[in-house]
């Protein structure tokens, strides 16, 4: 991140990072008050991740590498948005937010992959019936 | 317990400095450019309450699920919002209330997620002695 200063007029040199703030405390402090629930749904995401990976097929590996990847970033957003609570450095907000934005990415991922399977299931189930008949 | 988001833009700030502004904006920028992949997982969610309510048993979870979607499209909504307006207090008090948005979605999957896998637990105790399989869970995740 560039300091909004980097470009003053009167050409000194602008400071290496953004000063700590106020506005920072306020703005990580909703995940940092529950930065336990994040932590427990990252555990249960990494669990099924690994119950997927045992389960079977490569559509399952795939979802499982997506989810355990996902639980990873959830769990550095909920702690590095928690050091962000205590230092109120822009800097630590900015990482915390990058990681729970690759979260949100890697959950669409998990999520339509898991729909995917659930169809694939459905049919072959499906499939397997219509033959027996 | 969770505040009401609306608390966060009444009790926002003074305006903050063009350099805390221009910082602001800068944090928030990675989560902000990532509000259509929240929307996507909204939408993953929908469908999958909707599945889940076709099952009728499935109702509670089904409504657990909606409530993640709404909150997540709510949180993306509030970002745009935040990314367009970064002056305070309006872009803090939005921003802050889209993260709020984002710490009760967390708690409704961890809850709903542990109640999930502790029915699904209690099911397969239920049904294994009567497939045959002993009373072994294991076995019967294995498929026998």
């Amino acid at each position: 991140m560039n300091p909004p200063s980097a470009d003053k007029p009167d050409g000194k040199l602008a400071a290496p990072a953004t000063p700590p703030a106020e506005w920072v405390r306020t703005l990580a402090a909703p995940l940092h008050r529950q930065r336990w629930w994040c932590f427990v749904f990252a555990a249960l995401l990494l669990a099924f991740a690994v119950f997927k990976l045992w389960h079977g097929s490569w559509l399952d590996a795939l979802a499982a590498l997506a989810g355990a990847l996902s639980a990873w970033f959830l769990y550095r957003a909920a702690s590095v948005l928690s050091a962000a609570h205590a230092s109120m450095l822009p800097a630590d907000a900015q990482a915390g937010f990058a990681a729970l934005a690759r979260y949100f990415m890697l959950a669409a991922i998990t999520s339509a992959l898991g729909l995917l399977l659930l169809v694939v299931t459905v049919f072959a189930a499906v499939a397997q019936v219509a033959h027996g008949l | 317990m969770v505040s009401e988001p609306a608390m966060f833009a009444d009790t926002a700030p003074a305006p903050l400095s063009a350099s805390e502004a221009a910082a602001f904006a800068a944090s928030i920028a990675p989560l902000a450019q990532a509000t259509g992949w929240m929307r996507a997982c909204g939408v993953l969610n929908g469908v999958l309450a909707v599945l889940l309510a076709i099952t009728i048993i499935g109702l509670p979870f089904a409504g657990a699920l909606g409530w993640v979607a709404f909150l997540e499209f709510r949180a993306a909504s509030r970002l745009d919002a935040a990314r367009r307006r970064p002056a305070a207090p309006e872009g803090l008090g939005l921003a802050t209330a889209a993260v709020n948005d984002i710490a009760v979605h967390y708690i409704i999957q961890a809850v709903t997620t542990l109640v999930m896998v502790l029915l699904f637990l209690l099911l397969l105790s239920l049904i294994a002695p009567l497939l045959g399989h002993g009373s072994s869970i294991q076995d019967l995740l294995r498929g026998g």
